[in-house]
C-alpha cells in the first residue's frame, strides 16, 4: 500500500492553468512555494475536496479520494484533510473549546467525550487556559493554536497548511514555527504547507516544490533549490543573481550571454543553454571601472537599497537587473542612492554555470 | 454659533416637519381610547375572532416565508449564476406593486376560473375567499422582506467557514445548521419579524383575493375596515392593537440588528 499523499491535480480556472503533481511521505512537509496566484492555494482546495480539478487523482496512505477517471470525488467531510485555514476561519460564535470540538463531534463522538478531547488538545497547544473564551478575545498566536488544535483533533490523515504565518507578528512568528516543526515531527502525517515566506518554508519543511503559473518548475531541498535555481523566483528565494545564459563552446575563460548582459565564465563542462548564478556579497561595487583582476565589470546605476541588520542590499541596472551586498560602510563611502552611477564587479570563478 | 451646527439646526427643524407628520396620527391613535376602554373593545366577538385569525395565519405565513425564503435566500447569497439580479429584481417586486393588483394576480393564477383553478377544483380545492387564501395573499407581499434579510444575513457568514466545517467532518446540511445559521441568525429574526410584521399590516391582497369573512378571512385591518361603518370604537381599538404589534415586530428587527452588529 503506498502511504502519504500522491496527487496529480489538473484545472482550469480563469487565469490560472494548474497542473501539478505532488507525493508527500507520512512524516514529510512539503512546502509549495511560488508567487501569488501562482496556484498554491488552489492545490489545498482541491486536495481538501473543496474545489474539484479538471482532471486529476488523490490519493491518501492507498485510499482514494479523488479519481476523476473513475467518477469518484469523495466531499471533504469524508476524507481527512486537516486544513488549517490562512486566516484560521475559527467559528466566531463558539469558544475555542467548541471550536476544537466541532470536528469530533461532526464525526460522532459524543459530546462530553468530544469535550474532553477538545481541552486536552487545546492544553497540548499551551491554550488551555483560554479554552471558554471566543476567538475575538484571543490574541493572534493563540488564534493559530487553536485553530491548529481543532485541525488536529479531526484527526486528519493529511494536513495542508495554508499560510500558516501570514497573519502572526514577527516575534510570534519564530515561536510558533518552532513549536509546529516538533508538533509536526510528532505527528508523522504528510504535510504540504504553502508558504509565502520562503523563511518559513525552508524552516518547516523537508521538501520545496516551487509553483510558478499552475507548473511545479522545480522541486527539491533548500541545498538543492539554492545549489542550483532555474529560475529568478528561485534565485529569489535563495537569495541568488541568476541568469538563463547561452554559454561559448570551448575552454577557459568564455562568455555566456544573458539578456541585457554578457558574464564572462569558467565553465568548461557546460556549453549551451544553462544557468549562471553568483551571491549577492561576491559582486563589488565601485564609482569607476576597475582595473582588477575580476573578468566581469558592468558600468550602470543604482536602482533600489534596502538595508538589512549588518549589510545593506543594493539592487544595479546594469543591462540587466542584479542584486550586490555591501557593508553600510562600503555603501556610506560610494554615497550609494537610486540612481546614482556604479559599476558591478564579480570574478568569473564566482560564477557557476550549470545547464 | 459655529456654521455647522447652525446648519445641524436647520436640518432638524426643516426634519421636523416630517417628524410631526407621522408621529401626530400615531399619538392621536394611542390618546384615542383609554386602556381600560381599549381592553373592552378588544374582548368583543368581531376584534377577538380577527385577532386571533391574524395570529394564526400571519405565523404560518411567517413560517412558509422563513421554510421557503431561506433555500433561496441562501443560493442567492452563496452563487452566482445568470439571472440572479433578474430573480432578485422579481422577488422584489411584491414590496413594489400594489397590494390590490397582487390580489387581481393571485385571483388570475389561483382563482375559480383562474390559470390553476380547474386542475386545484379537481383536486377538490377551493382556494380563493378561505383561509388558505389569506395566507397565501400574506406570503406574496411578506416574502421579500424575509428574503432580501436572510440573503444579505448568508452574504455576511464568510463562505470559508462553512468549508472549515466541512474539512472537519460536517456534512454540508450540518455545516449550514451549526455554523452558518448560528452567524445569521440576528438576520434571520430580523427578516422573519418584518416579514410577519409586513403579513400583519396586509389589506389589499388580502381583500382581493380572500375577502371579508369574518372568522375565515378577516384579519385585523379588514375588521377595522368594517368596524369603521358600525362602530367606531372597536375599529379604534383594533388599530391601536395592530399598532402595538407592529412597533413589537419593529423593536424585535431592531434588536436583532443591533445583535448582528456586536457580533461582528
Amino acid at each position: 500500500m503506498p502511504e502519504g499523499l500522491e496527487a496529480a491535480i489538473r484545472l482550469r480556472r480563469g487565469a490560472l492553468d494548474l497542473a501539478a503533481a505532488i507525493r508527500v511521505s507520512p512524516g514529510e512537509t512539503l512546502a509549495l512555494v511560488g508567487p501569488s496566484g501562482a496556484g498554491k492555494s488552489t492545490c489545498l482546495a482541491v486536495l481538501a475536496g473543496l474545489l474539484p480539478p479538471d482532471e486529476g487523482r488523490v490519493s491518501v496512505d492507498g485510499a482514494v479520494w479523488l479519481d476523476t477517471r473513475a467518477g469518484l470525488d469523495l466531499p471533504p467531510e469524508r476524507r481527512r484533510a486537516g486544513l488549517l485555514f490562512q486566516d484560521y476561519a475559527l467559528f466566531p460564535h463558539l469558544t475555542a473549546r467548541e471550536n476544537v470540538a466541532y470536528g469530533p463531534r461532526a464525526r460522532g463522538t459524543p459530546a462530553e467525550t468530544a469535550r474532553e478531547r477538545a481541552g486536552a488538545w487545546l492544553r497540548r497547544l499551551g491554550v488551555g487556559a483560554d479554552a471558554d473564551r471566543r476567538p475575538a478575545a484571543l490574541s493572534g498566536g493563540q488564534r493559530q493554536r487553536v485553530a491548529l488544535a481543532r485541525t488536529l483533533a479531526a484527526e486528519p490523515r493529511l494536513l495542508l497548511l495554508d499560510e500558516p504565518f501570514a497573519s502572526l507578528d514577527v516575534r510570534t512568528r519564530s515561536v510558533v514555527r518552532g513549536e509546529l516543526r516538533a508538533l509536526l515531527e510528532e505527528a508523522r502525517l504528510p504535510v504540504v504547507l504553502v508558504a509565502h515566506d520562503p523563511v518559513d518554508a525552508f524552516a518547516l519543511a523537508h521538501r520545496v516544490a516551487v509553483l510558478e503559473e499552475g507548473r511545479v518548475t522545480q522541486e527539491g531541498t533548500h541545498a538543492e533549490l539554492a545549489a542550483a535555481p532555474r529560475t529568478p523566483f528561485v534565485a529569489d528565494l535563495a537569495g541568488l543573481n541568476v541568469y538563463p545564459v547561452v554559454v561559448d563552446a570551448g575552454h577557459g575563460l568564455k562568455a555566456a550571454r544573458a539578456e541585457g548582459l554578457e558574464l564572462h565564465v569558467l565553465a568548461d563542462d557546460v556549453s549551451g543553454a544553462g544557468f549562471a548564478a553568483f551571491a549577492p556579497a561576491d559582486v563589488l561595487l565601485s564609482a569607476a571601472p576597475l582595473t582588477a583582476s575580476a573578468r566581469n565589470s558592468w558600468g550602470g546605476h543604482v536602482r533600489a537599497l534596502l538595508p538589512l541588520p549588518d549589510r545593506v542590499r543594493v539592487t544595479v541596472e546594469a543591462g540587466a537587473t542584479l542584486t550586490a551586498e555591501v557593508t553600510r560602510e562600503a555603501a556610506a563611502t560610494l554615497a550609494l542612492a537610486p540612481g546614482r552611477p556604479v559599476w558591478a564587479s564579480v570574478k568569473a570563478t564566482s560564477i557557476r554555470v550549470y545547464a | 454659533m459655529s456654521a455647522a451646527h447652525a446648519r445641524a439646526r436647520g436640518l432638524a427643524l426643516a426634519s421636523s416637519v416630517l417628524v410631526a407628520f407621522v408621529t401626530l396620527p400615531l399619538l392621536t391613535l394611542v390618546l384615542a381610547l383609554g386602556p381600560a376602554e381599549a381592553a373592552r373593545h378588544l374582548r368583543s366577538p368581531l376584534a377577538a375572532r380577527a385577532l386571533l385569525l391574524t395570529l394564526q395565519t400571519t405565523t404560518v405565513a411567517t413560517l412558509l416565508c422563513v421554510a421557503l425564503g431561506a433555500p433561496l435566500a441562501y443560493l442567492m447569497a452563496r452563487h452566482s449564476f445568470r439571472g440572479r439580479e433578474v430573480l432578485d429584481t422579481v422577488i422584489d417586486l411584491p414590496i413594489t406593486i400594489p397590494p390590490v393588483v397582487a390580489g387581481v394576480a393571485l385571483l388570475l393564477a389561483f382563482g375559480r376560473r383562474g390559470l390553476l383553478g380547474r386542475p386545484l377544483e379537481l383536486m377538490g380545492l377551493s382556494i380563493p375567499f378561505s383561509t388558505v387564501a389569506v395566507v397565501m395573499a400574506q406570503v406574496f407581499i411578506a416574502s421579500p422582506f424575509f428574503v432580501k434579510a436572510a440573503r444579505a444575513g448568508f452574504e455576511s457568514v464568510d463562505a470559508r467557514l462553512e468549508e472549515a466545517a466541512r474539512t472537519l467532518g460536517a456534512s454540508r446540511w450540518r455545516a449550514f445548521w451549526t455554523v452558518t445559521v448560528p452567524l445569521a441568525r440576528p438576520s434571520l429574526v430580523a427578516g422573519a419579524a418584518l416579514a410577519w410584521a409586513r403579513a400583519l399590516s396586509e389589506f389589499g391582497a388580502t381583500m382581493m383575493f380572500a375577502g371579508n369573512l369574518p372568522g375565515r378571512t378577516q384579519t385585523l385591518t379588514l375588521a377595522v375596515m368594517s368596524a369603521m361603518e358600525s362602530d367606531l370604537d372597536t375599529a379604534l381599538a383594533v388599530s391601536l392593537l395592530s399598532l402595538a404589534l407592529a412597533l413589537a415586530a419593529l423593536v424585535v428587527a431592531k434588536v436583532a440588528a443591533r445583535r448582528s452588529a456586536v457580533l461582528a
